[in-house]
């Protein structure tokens, strides 16, 4: 492939040098950005394959690449209108969670009702199969 | 553009260099399933880099990789994934149309019971239809099934 730098250590001029183990490792290997609103769609995204809206602040995210098994990091923010008074939460349960998929919720905290939201990003970090 | 050959590369770096060269495309299709009797119609929302890497072909593994996955993770004693060699070495799916890539995305993300055997039932427990045929407002989510109307 044209373009290819193999290396195994990045050095920066003062801040040190880390092995590119770490960044391959470490970064995130599937994300999504999208309108749970309305008919849901993707925004922007990674690695992933479909969403499942499965009801009021219930979704799937079906990744490309599956993970080697369900012990992976996943993460979630959610807002309604960023930069203003927030008052949702994104929750991610380790049982909900499988090597191929995972499925979020959505809430609107003052009242703990599932809710849908227009902005939800989700990243999963971990080993993939 | 020409995609590189992948076959043997990690479909991990694929998807990199799909995401740097090809446009998402946001299809319209949508996939409206019933996988219980107690819980509301489901709707499956096909990703647009996905799509584009399934139109543009040699970069998505045949369906049948994920099947031989699901039935490894099935296992009692599944702890970790022993046979992810089969997403990077297995040679890649040639470009598909909108509607073959649909296909694949059901039998890829869609619950084995329901695409083995929507028609089997008194009514279909799976559609695929456009995304204006869905209601444009979220009222009564947690209620929605499939109608007769997006049925026929």
């Amino acid at each position: 492939m044209a373009g290819k730098i193999i290396a195994d250590t990045l050095e920066h001029s003062t801040a040190g040098s880390i092995a590119t183990n770490y960044v391959v490792k470490g970064s995130a290997k599937a994300w999504v950005n999208f309108d749970g609103t309305g008919t849901p769609a993707t925004t922007y995204s990674f690695g992933v394959s479909s969403l499942d809206d499965n009801g009021t602040g219930n979704y799937d995210v079906n990744y490309t690449t599956a993970f080697s098994d369900n012990r992976y990091g996943a993460m979630i923010t959610v807002s309604d209108k960023p930069g203003s008074h927030n008052d949702n939460i994104g929750v991610i349960v380790s049982g909900s969670i499988a090597a191929g998929s995972l499925r979020l919720y959505t809430y609107r905290s003052s009242t703990a009702a599932q809710n849908d939201l227009p902005i939800i990003t989700q990243a999963s970090h971990g080993d993939l199969a | 553009m020409q995609t590189p050959n992948f076959k043997g590369t990690h479909l991990f770096d694929r998807l990199c260099w799909a995401k740097e060269n090809l446009d998402g495309v946001q299809s319209d299709y949508r996939v409206v399933y019933e996988d219980s009797i107690d819980d509301c119609a489901k709707i499956l929302v096909p990703d647009p880099n996905w799509m584009a890497c399934a139109l543009q072909g040699g970069i998505l593994p045949p369906v049948w990789v994920y099947h031989e996955l699901a039935k490894d993770e099935a296992q009692p004693d599944f702890k970790k994934h022993t046979r992810g060699y089969l997403l990077h070495q297995t040679e890649p799916m040639p470009a598909m149309t909108e509607e073959e890539a649909i296909e694949y995305l059901i039998q890829k993300d869609v619950p084995q019971n329901v695409w083995q055997n929507w028609d089997e039932g008194n009514r279909p427990t799976m559609v695929i239809c456009r995304k204006e045929q869905l209601p444009q407002t979220r009222e009564w989510r947690n209620a929605w099934r499939i109608s007769d109307e997006l049925a026929a």
